[in-house]
């Protein structure tokens, strides 16, 4: 598991494997997921900062309803978006 | 003066030296990020105060009016503020409270826009966010 911080680049980069929407908000790029034609997560990352802090990843990570150990593993290349769409199944309320 | 060295010191200082200068500059990575925490987490434990309550009750373009105000968690880190909702998930970050939180409208919006744009393929979760929104949000015009 990584020890150093991820950096702006390296979390888009993470995103982008999930084929992820880009587009430029206000202050902040946007990206926007999608599982069969639907959209299933809303996530954004700062354009004034370079690093992000744990709890900037752990936002993020509930952004897109998984765990931030998680989304470090997609970052680091280990994981992709089959692995995402389980994790994101995973996170839905069980229907009784 | 006399310096002693530990066992475990002087066993690693052996494995290093038949370490590859990639390994070597790996392990200095790591030491150094290992001095980094230790010395955040002294600090955070002298002068970092815990996250606190707040409320943002300003969006940042006069098309947009908040009915309500929205409850949010601000949490100073090393080298800025980051706020924090529990209803929408969303965050902002800034160098001052107030710039932290006007950043996080400007998400707030973001999301509002994007939720709107994408309004016939949201997920039901998604779909519910958009409909708590529109309860906090008001287009103006």
């Amino acid at each position: 598991m990584r020890n150093m911080p991820i950096s702006v680049s390296e979390m888009r980069r993470g995103l982008l494997k999930l084929e992820a929407v880009e587009e430029e908000g206000r202050r902040h790029t946007k990206y926007t997921v999608f599982i069969n034609d639907r959209v299933v997560a809303c996530t954004a990352l700062s354009r004034s900062y370079r690093e992000l802090s744990d709890d900037m990843v752990n936002a993020i990570a509930r952004q897109i309803y998984i765990r931030s150990r998680d989304l470090k593993k997609i970052v680091d290349c280990t994981w992709g978006y089959d692995e995402y769409v389980e994790l994101y199944e995973q996170s839905l309320p069980r229907q009784h | 003066m006399s310096t002693t060295t530990s066992p475990l010191v002087e066993k690693v200082i052996v494995e290093l030296r038949d370490l590859p200068d990639e390994r070597i500059a790996e392990v200095l990575d790591f030491v150094g990020y290992l001095k980094a925490k230790q010395q955040r987490e002294g600090q955070e434990g002298q002068t970092m105060p815990p996250a606190f309550r707040d409320l943002v009750t300003m969006l940042p373009e006069t098309s947009y009016q908040l009915r309500k105000p929205i409850p949010v968690a601000v949490r100073q880190e090393k080298e800025h503020y980051l706020v924090t909702d529990d209803a929408f998930l969303r965050y902002g970050i800034g160098s001052s409270i107030a710039e932290a939180k006007e950043d996080y409208a400007c998400a707030l919006l973001d999301y509002f826009d994007s939720l709107s744009q994408y309004e016939d393929q949201l997920a039901p979760r998604l779909a519910q966010d958009l409909a708590r929104l529109r309860e906090f949000i008001d287009i103006k015009g």
